[in-house]
């Protein structure tokens, strides 16, 4: 086991983590965070998307003993305290939510975009949910609110 | 959860050749896109892992006597982003925006790819072309290896179990000029069926000029065709002359039939194309014949 200390929403915990867990179950399982979504496990999908230090990666495919002394924003960690931020509300507005399992990735996805660059160019938007899959293919909505919100 | 396993993250070159001396059963650990998938199916059998993230020695990118050195822990996204990459060494950014997905460019790294050594590893051929050299890192000092001698087959490197690789060593020509081009089955995130890097130095000067040319997922390893760049330097290129290095490409190639990706006479027909539309974008291609 190994202690770790970590800021996850703006929050500081120091926990004991065995070294073969993985980001994502620390998340969901030390933390009861559970927006953050196992669908792949395999780095290909994107469910599991949070940010590290600010970038996006794939929790499924980082050890919790990685994220010592870094900052992780989770989909928890992007609400506001009165409800929804703005992408989320945006996916609403749009439709953009079928089943639900991928959005916590795609939003994060989208976080991290708008943290780069306040005006994303089409190719920006593309490159940004490349690696996000919806199981209800339900990519034109996800991009068209995600057109919306930056116009 | 991942197999069982015990982490280390020695934070100077002491601590970390102590940990690889003492134990040959132990892994390095970069960026942990292939590893970690790896311990995931369980068809790893390391029992340690080495974390070397914490070591600065491993990272940047910076101009040093004459070459560009890349940090083995350089990530694929840092390489995307660099602006001396794009301009100077154009396959390398190529490859790096075709490589897997946003995030998982922005932890994989240069060194994890070029150790891990997969026949079509998306650095492969552009690291060919522009004769890179490893430098690994050990208990006795450093080495500097050429990268195809360091790739010696499928998945093996000329690592020792207590050396590192520490860093890619670009060498820097004024006139030089390369791009990288792949095919895969989705635009998106999967592995290249195919893929072939073209290089060229002085090209503007059709006398002078020499013609570089790696296919990857053809072959154990990357290969170059030496024939066939020797018939593309120091002369006009053709449609004529294109047309005879394109059957010398595929009749040089004898790709495995067990690939999961394309059959051989697939990546036979299109290693010629791919060559075809670098030589194209490079302006290699003499018009209107």
């Amino acid at each position: 086991m190994q202690e770790i200390n970590i800021t996850v929403n703006s929050k500081e915990y120091t926990l004991t983590v065995p070294p073969y867990m993985s980001l994502l179950e620390m998340l969901r399982e030390k933390l009861n965070l559970t927006g953050s979504k196992e669908g792949c496990g395999n780095g290909e999908c994107g469910a599991c998307t949070v940010l590290f230090d600010g970038e996006p990666v794939r929790s499924c495919l980082v050890l919790a003993v990685e994220a010592d002394k870094s900052e992780v924003t989770t989909i928890e960690g992007l609400s506001n305290p009165d409800g929804t931020n703005p992408i989320q509300e945006a996916f609403i507005a749009e439709d953009a939510v079928q089943c639900g399992y991928c959005t916590p990735g795609f939003v994060m996805a989208v976080q991290a975009l708008l943290n780069r660059t306040s005006e994303p160019t089409d190719e920006d938007i593309k490159e940004a949910l490349g690696g996000h899959l919806c199981r209800c293919t339900g990519y034109e909505a996800i991009y068209r609110a995600i057109k919306k919100l930056v116009k | 959860m991942f197999k069982k396993f015990d982490y280390y993250a020695p934070k100077t070159l002491a601590e970390l050749f102590e940990l690889t001396n003492e134990n040959n059963e132990a892994q390095i650990l970069a960026g942990g896109t292939d590893l970690l998938l790896k311990l995931r199916e369980k068809t790893t059998p390391h029992k340690m892992l080495i974390d070397i993230k914490k070591l600065d020695n491993f990272r940047g990118i910076e101009t040093k006597d004459g070459y560009l050195r890349m940090g083995a822990l350089t990530t694929i996204r840092e390489i995307q982003a660099s602006k001396i990459i794009r301009e100077k060494y154009t396959a390398l950014y190529d490859a790096a925006k075709s490589f897997g997905c946003l995030e998982i460019r922005n932890r994989a790294t240069i060194g994890g790819n070029i150790v891990h050594a997969s026949p079509g590893a998306e650095f492969g051929t552009p690291l060919f072309v522009l004769a890179a050299e490893a430098e690994v890192i050990g208990p006795d000092g450093t080495r500097v290896i050429p990268i195809h001698e360091f790739w010696q087959d499928v998945y093996q490197v000329d690592l020792k179990d207590n050396e590192v690789l520490a860093a890619i060593r670009l060498p820097y020509y004024e006139k030089m000029v390369s791009r990288y081009h792949r095919l895969s089955r989705v635009k998106g995130m999967d592995l290249a069926i195919v893929g072939v890097s073209v290089l060229a130095l002085d090209p503007a000067n059709i006398e002078k000029r020499e013609v570089k040319i790696a296919m990857g997922a053809v072959a154990r390893i990357p290969f170059r065709n030496k024939e066939v760049e020797t018939m593309l330097s120091g002369v006009k290129i053709t449609n004529e002359l294109l047309v005879s290095v394109k059957e010398k490409l595929s009749d040089s190639i004898a790709p495995r039939s067990s690939s999961l990706r394309a059959k051989p006479a697939y990546k036979k027909a299109m290693v010629g194309n791919l060559t075809e539309q670098a030589l194209l974008e490079l302006g290699l291609l003499e018009e209107g014949e």
